[in-house]
């Protein structure tokens, strides 16, 4: 993967949800497949999918506890959705939703150093967890998180602040465009939204292994994603393909090998891709077809 | 001409499954006690029944309901999920102990707790 460094702007790329009330993380830890009951103190950040009762994708979301309650972090064009599912659960539950993607800024810095004195340190800090930080004098959530191999620090704070904080910014990296970022992020084998995140696939197919937790009990679309961990009936792998031009766009062809469909392209920008193929054809190095262009698996994303 | 009446759904409770209730409720030390029934988020197909002895008397969004000498009480919202539903009881060895018979369920997970909509 390229050296790379910056922030990109994901106020709109990303949504932010509040969740407090007594009972919003029994009640996230039901509708997910990680063990959000473990969150138990400020600061602590866990990295979940929710899924179908089906055990198909939702969308992959961050969950964030703050003094206040829980910030949960959702793809951009999911929030409604991933709010009105966690609203049809809530019955008798204590739990109170709100959509503030709109009085939130969320910039993340890439390939973060210790050079950047007005970053927080987040040295052996897990993924998602976080810390409340001043960036120019603003109050914000700084969230640890690795992107490939790249360790990233999302900040999170009020909108109204938000042009301070980006100034600050702009003064020690430089401002990554989202088209610049999709590719970092294809590059990365990170999932998005409306492209790997969706109903089409399932977690484990999606490389979301990180993010299940085995053990934790019942939660929507458990028993589905347990059954195919448990008698390894998954079908197809997310992989990433490289292809020599990058004039072809082949997001949504399919992939063909030996004049067969063996999978779809989900992403694809500058001759790089990702997609789902065929598990037996999952293995690096494998040459196959999509809309006439020859194509190269180059890394595995899902093992 | 023929005209039909349809009955209101409500949920209902099988003599059996009342009886259980009671003899729980006298286990627990609470023989004067009700039976909370409802439904929560969660369980492998996405709504998880709820059955609780309770003394905390009607809450101020239940419907209750009396049947063989016990009151269920239901919040409005778990009740849109269960309207119809016959509480029953399955003993033996085999038994399952009490069961939902809801008429709203498409589809329930492999141990019968949960169901989806």
């Amino acid at each position: 993967m390229n050296k790379f460094s910056g922030y990109v702007d994901l106020g709109t790329h990303k949504g932010r949800l509040s969740l407090i009330g007594s009972d919003a993380l029994d009640l996230l830890d039901r509708l997910t497949t990680n063990r959000i009951s473990d969150l138990t103190s400020m600061g602590m950040g866990m990295g979940a999918v929710l899924t179908t009762n089906k055990g198909r994708i939702i969308d992959l979301l961050g969950i964030h506890v703050e003094e206040k309650g829980l910030m949960v972090v959702t793809s951009g064009n999911a929030t409604e959705k991933v709010s009105d599912w966690i609203d049809f659960y809530t019955i008798m539950e204590d739990v109170q939703i709100k959509n503030v993607s709109d009085q939130t800024f969320h910039f993340r810095v890439i390939g973060t150093s210790p050079e950047i004195e007005v970053l927080p340190d987040t040295t052996g800090m897990k993924p998602f967890h976080g810390v409340q930080t001043e960036l120019a004098g603003v109050p914000s959530l700084a969230i640890s998180l690795q992107v490939g191999n790249l360790s990233c620090i999302d900040l999170i704070g009020s909108v109204v602040s938000g042009d301070s904080v980006q100034s600050k910014l702009d003064e020690y990296l430089k401002e990554i465009r989202i088209d610049e970022y999709n590719h970092f992020r294809i590059d990365a084998g990170e999932p998005a939204y409306g492209s790997e995140l969706t109903e089409e696939f399932n977690p484990l197919e999606a490389g979301l292994l990180p993010y299940i937790s085995f053990n934790k009990g019942c939660y929507i679309g458990q028993e589905v994603v347990a059954r195919l961990n448990t008698y390894d009936k998954v079908q197809r792998k997310l992989v990433k393909f490289k292809w020599d031009s990058v004039d072809y766009e082949l997001s949504g062809k399919v992939i063909e090998d030996e004049d067969r469909v063996v999978g779809v392209m989900t992403s694809s920008l500058n001759g790089l891709g990702m997609g789902f193929v065929r598990k037996a054809k999952a293995e690096e190095g494998n040459v196959m077809i999509c809309d006439g262009v020859k194509i190269t698996v180059a890394d595995i994303l899902a093992d | 001409m023929t005209t039909t009446t349809s009955q209101p759904l409500t949920i209902t409770i099988s003599e059996d499954a009342a009886v259980h209730v009671k003899q729980f409720a006298v286990a627990e030390g609470k023989p004067e006690a009700d039976l909370r029934v409802g439904v929560k988020g969660g369980g492998c197909s996405g709504l998880t029944y709820i059955l609780d002895i309770t003394d905390d008397g009607p809450g101020d969004n239940d419907k209750i309901i009396e049947e063989y000498g016990v009151r269920l009480f239901v919040d409005k919202k778990s009740y849109i999920f269960l309207a119809g539903t016959v509480l029953e009881y399955s003993g033996g060895l085999n038994g399952k102990g009490f069961v939902f018979n809801n008429p709203n369920a498409k589809t329930t997970c492999g141990c019968g707790t949960s169901f989806s909509v």
